[in-house]
């Protein structure tokens, strides 16, 4: 058996992912290992396993990737939390005539935390329309204008992250919509209110610019320290072999 | 909460329609004095239709958030006109509320699944819905943890981070691995094949006299 037939299967597998020696098609690749197979019977499961990688090689190359029942699950448990988390809310809405921006200051940790680590697990284009949308499902409930809220700003996020990051296969794009999550709300809330809703918390905006602004700039800090957070929890659970992928 | 869900509610669906519609015609008709009394007409409704427990829950919210809004709106505008559409937003946002505090998620997701729903949708919906509790009970045994073993003030950051944060992750990461299996060993799974509801969620005469009620009364508030 010459020097090339005795490589494992594996080694071939992890030089064929580091792209270091093979460099022929995937296809090419599986002619090679059935020939192995046919020489030696016991590595049929190795076989299995390189297809398997070669599966992942390319739903990693992908950017829409079907949702397992999993995802869903952890996603949905974040969505959750988040909402639990952000109960203080009512507490400031009365606030809210005095000082623009204050529910989204009170809640803008929590709703970058918990969604960073959903993202840092799920990282399939759509995640964060699937967090807005269970967490503004519970909300249609209390405000419709918060659902609505929601699913525009998961739906914005997911374009701008599909246009300039291809999905959330890199932290800077997790990063990117999380910390953009809650800030999004802002002008949002603003044209709602000044349409249909309360012309006072529209005024508090047009009484004081100033303060307004900083609000939105606090509201805008408050939310990337969350993600920041959460991408570092996800990546010590990760380390620790907590989060799976 | 689950000590406000009501035994025999409106139909779902019709009972979230009702939220959305007392929302817009409260926020609407808010400058206007009938706002006030369309919306204390729909809490009677709401009592009349059994929920009595949800009705008398949201009372000590509104009166105290209606107070404050009222007297920071009063303050900055100094006017009674706005005054009283702050006191109606309030109160609109309350009995809004009403169908979703007496309504079992249970119930929401079965009447959901014979509309069929997306099967990802009723299933998240029914986690995000259902798990409260629990996660609130996490919470606290983390909180628990923290105070035996005598970490610290939560106010600390670091200790908020090491202490609470991270256990707290840890837990729901489980919880969500557990609850993945027991889904996939009850046969869910996430594309949408045929599927029956075991207890359907049934359309009332009650129902329709309450949708055709409330119908009749936002469709007045509004013309008046």
């Amino acid at each position: 058996m010459s020097e090339e037939k005795e490589k494992t299967i594996a080694d071939e597998v992890n030089e064929y992912l580091s792209g270091a020696e093979i460099t022929g098609n995937i296809n090419t690749g599986r002619e090679k290992l059935s020939k192995d197979k046919s020489v030696d019977g016991k590595k049929e499961t190795e076989t299995c396993d390189f297809a398997n990688a070669v599966k992942q090689e390319k739903a990693k190359e992908k950017i829409f990737c079907a949702f397992k029942i999993k995802d869903i699950v952890f996603l949905a448990v974040m969505s959750a939390i988040t909402l639990l988390t952000c109960a203080v809310m009512p507490l400031v809405i009365p606030l809210q005539a005095s000082v623009f921006g204050i529910a989204q200051l009170v809640t803008g940790f929590q709703l970058s935390l918990f969604p960073a680590i959903a993202l840092m697990k799920v990282r399939k284009v759509g995640s964060m329309f699937i967090v807005s949308v269970f967490t503004g499902i519970v909300q249609l409930m209390m405000s419709p204008a918060m659902f609505v809220n929601n699913i525009v700003v998961g739906l914005v996020l997911e374009l701008l992250v599909v246009i300039l990051f291809r999905g959330y296969k890199k932290d800077r794009a997790v990063f990117f919509a999380v910390a953009l999550y809650n800030p999004l709300s802002l002008p949002f809330n603003y044209v709602y209110n000044k349409i249909i809703g309360n012309e006072i918390m529209t005024a508090v905006a047009e009484k004081a610019p100033w303060l307004a602004v900083a609000m939105a700039a606090a509201v805008c800090a408050v939310a990337a320290i969350g993600a920041l957070v959460g991408i570092k929890i996800a990546r010590e659970l990760k380390k620790a072999g907590v989060i799976k992928k | 909460m689950s000590g406000l869900k009501v035994k025999n509610p409106v139909y779902p669906i019709i009972g979230i329609a009702a939220g959305v519609v007392i929302l817009v015609t409260g926020l609407v008709t808010a400058d206007k004095i009938t706002s006030l009394y369309y919306l204390a007409a729909v809490w009677l409704l709401f009592l009349c239709f059994g929920y009595y427990r949800s009705c008398l829950a949201v009372i000590p919210f509104a009166l105290v958030s209606g107070a404050v809004f009222c007297a920071i709106t009063y303050a900055v505008s100094k006017s009674v006109t706005s005054t009283v559409a702050a006191a109606n937003r309030i109160l609109a946002v309350c009995v809004a509320v009403l169908p979703g505090l007496g309504l079992s998620p249970v119930l929401l997701v079965r009447n959901l699944s014979q509309l069929r729903t997306p099967r990802m949708v009723t299933l998240g919906m029914m986690i995000a819905l259902s798990f409260f509790p629990l996660l609130k009970r996490e919470v606290s045994r983390v909180r628990e943890a923290m105070k035996t073993r005598g970490a610290g003030s939560v106010l600390n950051p670091k200790i908020f981070y090491r202490a609470f944060l991270i256990p707290l992750t840890v837990r729901l990461v489980n919880i969500s691995d557990t609850l993945a299996l027991s889904v996939e060993t009850r046969g869910f799974c996430a594309n949408d094949k045929n599927y029956t509801v075991y207890r359907e969620v049934k359309l009332q005469i009650k129902d329709i006299v309450f949708a055709v009620l409330l119908a009749a009364g936002s469709v007045t508030a509004v013309i008046l």
